[in-house]
């Protein structure tokens, strides 16, 4: 499997913000320097079977991470999450109206950029995409404290939200290679919708402590009211009064307690057999697209190859 | 671990993997590519072993297939109807009743069953995996299983009607047409038929006032306000339980939402309002002449509370609430039909 370390590209500098702001640097400054970049470095990886030029990679890369930390400012605030990376989120340091504005001004940026950039087809679609993150992110708001979803509602979700980021950051970079063929967008958009699949349901397992590699909290969604998709899958086989103690579960422990270890590891075991199948099929479309792929682009699908493993079970 | 296979429309294989004539193997389709081109159309199959396929028992299937669940849209007016006859005095209870449950019956049964077979061969539920019975797409049954016992079930609908018509006045086989009409609509136009102005209204004819009518006039009964009475009840109720299942259905379909019939083209509040509104509006075709009966009275406005608190939950088409609001109305469909026949008959 290919490593995944790379240059550290610098999406964030002083002078692509207003200077008399200096609160609106600050802000960017904490936010940028914690995060880890995944969605840019996996377009840097692409840009190299595509050949992109330093100019339109750093675009593209400035793009995804301007969205995807907007979309972070603005979670935050909306979930009154109080911390992310590790240290206090935006809202909290600053104040909600900062986070918000903060939000606002990167979109904005990311319009100013692309249209300065001028290449239609990448606006529309990234307008696009903005506008599925942002539905995304009202339904699941309006999933909160609903502990009668279904895994199909929380997937239609995922695939507006995660989703979305991983689709742009297939497709965009062939957009800016002006290769806008309809079939082999077609087969990068289930592609992108299978990644954001998978990577979401990674995240959610985190969140009950498995491969937590890198420690982070667990139960948050839980105890912010809000059962994601491996918690829906849990849930399933419960009865009401295990679903009741499941909701105010505060440790692992205590959830361990309520539903057994055994069905917790049953219940683990068919929901990674699960996604195991959403991996063939993602193989299998990338099949697909390498029939679509002209030779000069062939680097791409060993790019895309690894990163099911990478986003699902966590192996770098 | 799955196996899967991508084939494009026009090898034969496709149609033998699509209604599952491969022995052995279900086949369940996942995505169509290139829709809008039909020479490169493809579809992704999941091919798994039928011994694989974890079915539940047949009597959960059948329960899906038939749409069990809403039968009382069209036995409610049959039964509210025959026992008001018998109320009457009139032996409404003769073999042709019988008949005419079983017609009834299986003709609710092969709309479903071919509903779904259409959806599924057409396309439409490679759009939105999330909607049908989930039958085919759980590969619980295959394709061409479905139409055969659709067809089946029409032919038993069908044999079981004639000493029914038999009996009939003419005006009553406008029944069976209109059920034609729709279905013809649906499969050669793939047109939903509440896309016209006249669908409503049809399926409120339908499920409503043309069985209720129909079924006092198969014993000549000449006062026929109390049938259109139960018609209209029944009718709007039906809107209120068909249409609040659309209002789930459009959170899978908002990708590819295109406004298709009238409802669709209402804003969300208006929707829910609308839904709400048929349930009401049928509430009170019922509560007209039992205003007397106070607890009737009671019982139903309680029932008019707690749907009014359940719909404030609503905050989108995603919401479980929806689906609490859908079994509400369900369950008071079964208790108004069990409660209403309980009233003629004693």
């Amino acid at each position: 499997m290919q490593k995944w370390t790379m240059q550290k590209l610098k999406i964030f500098h002083e002078r692509d913000f207003p200077p008399h702001l200096p609160k609106l640097n600050q802000l960017y400054d904490d936010l940028f320097s914690r995060g880890k970049g995944f969605r840019a470095q996996l377009i840097q990886k692409l840009a190299g079977p595509l050949s992109l030029e330093d100019k339109q990679v750093h675009l593209l890369c400035q793009t995804i991470e301007f969205i995807h930390n907007a979309s972070l400012l603005h979670d935050d605030l909306i979930d009154r999450s109080v911390l992310r990376r590790s240290k206090p989120a935006a809202w909290v340091k600053y104040t909600p109206e900062y986070a918000v504005l903060a939000g606002d001004y990167l979109l904005a940026r990311v319009m100013v950029n692309l249209s300065q950039y001028g290449n239609l087809q990448l606006i529309q679609y990234t307008a696009h995409i903005i506008s599925d993150l942002l539905e995304g992110e009202w339904i699941q708001d309006s999933l909160v404290q609903d502990w009668d979803i279904h895994l199909q509602q929380l997937d239609e979700v995922h695939k507006l939200k995660t989703a979305s980021l991983f689709k742009w950051c297939i497709r965009a970079p062939f957009i800016c290679k002006e290769d806008y063929r309809k079939d082999l967008h077609e087969v990068l958009e289930e592609l992108g919708a299978l990644l954001g699949l998978l990577f979401q349901r990674g995240d959610d397992l985190l969140d009950f402590n498995v491969r937590n590699y890198e420690g982070k909290a667990v139960l948050g969604d839980l105890k912010s009211g809000y059962l994601n998709s491996f918690g829906v899958f849990l849930c399933a086989d419960l009865s009401a009064e295990q679903k009741e103690k499941l909701k105010k579960c505060q440790t692992m422990e205590k959830l361990y307690q309520v539903v057994g270890r055994e069905y917790f590891d049953q219940k683990l075991k068919e929901f990674d057999q699960k996604n195991e199948d959403c991996i063939a099929l993602y193989n299998h479309y990338l099949k697909l697209l390498d029939g679509l792929l002209p030779l000069k682009y062939k680097g791409v699908s060993s790019v895309l190859k690894d990163l099911p493993q990478i986003l699902y079970w966590r192996k770098v | 671990m799955s196996e899967f296979i991508t084939l494009p429309h026009r090898d034969p294989k496709f149609i033998k993997y699509l209604k599952g004539q491969i022995e052995g193997t279900r086949a369940i389709p996942l995505k169509t590519f290139f829709l809008d081109d039909f020479q490169r159309r493809c579809t992704t199959f999941q091919v798994i072993p039928a011994k694989e396929i974890i079915r539940p028992s047949w009597w959960r299937v059948f329960s899906h297939l038939l749409r069990l669940r809403l039968l009382t849209l069209t036995l409610a007016p049959l039964l509210t109807t025959l026992f008001w006859l018998y109320a009457q005095g009139i032996p409404a209870f003769e073999k042709v009743s019988a008949f005419l449950l079983g017609s009834v019956f299986f003709l609710h049964g092969a709309i479903f069953l071919f509903n779904d077979y259409l959806d599924y061969v057409k396309g439409y539920d490679w759009l939105y995996p999330a909607l049908g019975s989930g039958v085919l797409q759980k590969g619980w049954m295959t394709g061409r299983g479905v139409f055969r016992l659709g067809v089946a079930f029409t032919a038993l609908a069908i044999v079981l009607a004639i000493p029914v018509f038999q009996k009939s006045p003419l005006w009553l086989w406008s029944a069976p047409a209109l059920a034609l009409l729709a279905l013809g609509v649906y499969m050669f136009l793939r047109q939903d038929i509440r896309s016209y102005w006249w669908g409503d209204l049809l399926i409120f004819c339908c499920l409503g006032p043309l069985i209720s009518v129909g079924v006092a006039s198969l014993w000549s009964v000449e006062d026929l306000k109390v049938p259109l009475w139960l018609g209209f009840f029944w009718g709007f109720f039906s809107l209120s339980i068909l249409h609040s299942r659309r209002l789930r259905s459009l959170f899978y379909m908002r990708q590819h939402f295109q406004g298709k019939t009238h409802f669709d083209q209402l804003l969300w509040r208006l929707k829910v309002i609308l839904v709400g509104s048929f349930f009401i509006w049928s509430l009170g075709f019922l509560l007209f002449p039992f205003l007397s009966f106070v607890f009737l009275s009671i019982l139903f406005l309680s029932g008019l509370g707690g749907l009014l608190k359940i719909l404030s939950k609503v905050r989108s088409p995603a919401s479980s609430a929806l689906l609490i609001f859908r079994k509400f109305l369900l369950i008071f469909h079964y208790l108004l039909a069990g409660m209403l026949s309980g009233y003629f008959l004693f």
